[in-house]
């Protein structure tokens, strides 16, 4: 069957599962019945709760799944992923702030808006290193050397909380989770994610071209320095806003394209959509699990994803390794 | 017609220039060899010319508008660069990635398969094929850009001798047919052979320009590239092959 189909498929099906899943224990058409006309606490469970939840899983898992597949496509590097360029450590270190500031609790979305501008200063901080011209590997180095700043300076926030409360607040929101999201979360991010989605799916001829090099690119008419400012900030907008509400997940950026790439015979343009869908497929199953496995101790997506991402990983390593050899 | 013209064309690295001054004109009907010893600029002044690197002086090609150039003229670098496992098909294929108007896609790209052989292959994985199968699809895809104007750089460098005089006599044909290529190579008997046009760098400098008798000379190759050389004529044209280096330096 067509992939994107099977994957579209998929996806559905784990939307409705995951509309079921929860504390509240319901079937899936009164679930259903209550999201359109519940007006009791079922219903307002499945409206306020679980269907933004579900939403944003698609939306986080999307943009990572699109932004992996792009970043590998231009960086020519099945090891690249949207962390690579800083963008969710900058993020991550906004909401830090915006914790440790108290600026989340005082404002109105403080902690998803300071999330996404130090997402945003970021990718300026990033052009301004690698300059809109530079290379793909000066890209890499800059980006590298902007999450280093972040993480450094995530540290410094860790170190200087002034109570345990305040660390543990910041430690589990660094590791990423869908719990508790509202719509307010989603329309938050929505326009974000799919601005980086548009900005993104224009650059897919021009990452098919790059297959053969940036010189053979460059003859067929692409314009780098447009691709890779497409790319830059459509990873911006898209991981930036992911990351503002649901913190740092890892490895479905790294590793959903490089399961898929065989299946779309390694084009660079078909990888976009097809990693999109399987990245909203991996983020909302795994948002499934961890309210399946651990229902009362609310298991971290992020942490569930690495412990599920690594292994899948080293199996990838281990798998390229012996076909290289 | 002339399809590329360079105009004092100079690039440099620091003080040193690697392209000096370099005016030259490529036509259709030419098949140009751009022959030079390591570091006498041939790839530089080739990316220069599609306007790839900084430079100064003008190249007709590199002032053309971004979108103009993949109408205008194919590339193949030196490496052989392809990243990820696609089909020949597809690989070929990007040579047309833009639309191209009121010409039939899936025709040029059959052409260019059949030209270099690679039919029978194009649903294998580019990726997995030898290097010098690699080599004939990355020329594939430059064919598939279906341009008037071809520049290439080593293009039969690491091919068996056989597949060196396809790819040559393809060359040659193409030029035949009225379109320009300019490649650069190592091969000085391939070169005389099959090239109607040389140019001979040597540290940058346009050292001569003409037909393949006129600057394959015993004066020109001893001075450019430290060798003497053994020359005849024969029916398929000049044979130019080094034999001796010379033992004093240039």
């Amino acid at each position: 069957m067509n992939l994107k189909l099977t994957l579209l498929i998929f996806l559905i099906a784990l939307f409705i599962f995951s509309l079921s899943t929860g504390h509240t224990t319901t079937s899936f058409s009164q679930g259903i019945t209550a999201l359109y006309y519940g007006d009791g606490p079922l219903g307002t469970v499945m409206r306020q709760i679980r269907l933004p939840r579900a939403i944003l899983a698609i939306l986080v898992g999307a943009s990572l799944g699109v932004c992996g597949a792009a970043l590998q496509g231009y960086l020519r590097n099945p090891l690249a992923e949207p962390g690579l360029i800083g963008v969710s450590g900058s993020a991550a270190l906004g909401a830090v702030i915006s914790l440790q500031t108290g600026f989340a609790t005082y404002v109105w979305m403080g902690l998803p808006i300071a999330a996404f501008s130090f997402a945003t200063l970021a990718v300026l901080l990033l052009l301004l290193l690698a300059g809109p011209r530079g290379s793909s590997l000066t890209l890499i180095l800059a980006g590298i050397a902007v999450s280093a700043l972040a993480g450094a300076f995530t540290s410094l926030a860790l170190n200087l909380s002034p109570n345990p409360y305040a660390t543990s607040e910041i430690v589990f929101w660094l590791m990423g989770s869908l719990a508790d999201r509202s719509f307010e979360h989603v329309w938050l991010a929505l326009p974000f994610c799919v601005i980086g989605w548009l900005m993104i799916g224009s650059i897919g001829k021009a990452l098919d071209a790059l297959t053969l090099g940036e010189d053979v690119a460059s003859s067929l008419s692409i314009s780098l320095t447009k691709t890779k400012l497409l790319l830059v900030f459509g990873v911006a907008s898209s991981v930036g806003a992911a990351t503002a509400v649901c913190g740092a997940i890892g490895f479905v950026g790294l590793v959903v394209p490089h399961l898929l790439r065989p299946l779309v015979k390694g084009k660079p343009s078909t990888l976009i959509l097809v990693s999109g869908l399987g990245g909203a497929v991996m983020v909302l199953a795994a948002d499934i699990a961890v309210r399946v496995i651990l229902p009362d101790r609310d298991l971290k997506l992020g942490v569930l994803m690495a412990i599920i991402g690594a292994p899948l990983f080293l199996h990838l390593i281990y798998k390229t390794r012996s076909a290289l050899q | 017609m002339t399809l590329l013209t360079l105009k004092d064309l100079s690039v440099r690295r620091g003080q040193c220039p690697v392209v000096d001054n370099v005016s030259l004109e490529i036509r259709s009907h030419e098949l140009v060899g751009l022959v030079g010893p390591n570091g006498a600029g041939k790839t530089t002044l080739l990316k220069a010319a599609l306007g790839l690197i900084e430079h100064s002086g003008d190249s007709s090609l590199a002032a053309l508008p971004l979108n103009e150039r993949s109408s205008t003229a194919a590339w193949m670098p030196q490496e052989r660069e392809i990243n990820w496992p696609i089909s020949v098909l597809e690989t070929v294929a990007l040579g047309q990635l833009l639309p191209t108007k009121n010409l039939d896609k899936n025709q040029i790209i059959n052409d260019a398969l059949d030209r270099t052989g690679l039919i029978n292959y194009r649903d294998r994985i580019s990726t997995e094929l030898s290097g010098g199968e690699q080599a004939r699809v990355l020329l594939a895809r430059a064919l598939a850009q279906n341009t008037p104007l071809i520049l290439a750089d080593e293009p039969i460098a690491g091919l068996d001798p056989a597949t060196q005089l396809t790819t040559m006599k393809m060359f040659a044909d193409m030029a035949k047919e009225g379109k320009g290529v300019l490649i650069s190579l190592h091969d000085l008997n391939l070169a005389a052979t099959f090239c109607n046009k040389i140019i001979m760098l040597d540290r940058g400098r346009l050292y001569a320009i003409g037909d393949p008798a006129q600057t394959m000379t015993d004066e020109n190759l001893e001075k450019v590239f430290n060798v003497r050389a053994y020359h005849a004529r024969t029916d398929n044209g000049i044979i130019c092959q080094p034999i001796e280096v010379l033992s004093h330096s240039n």
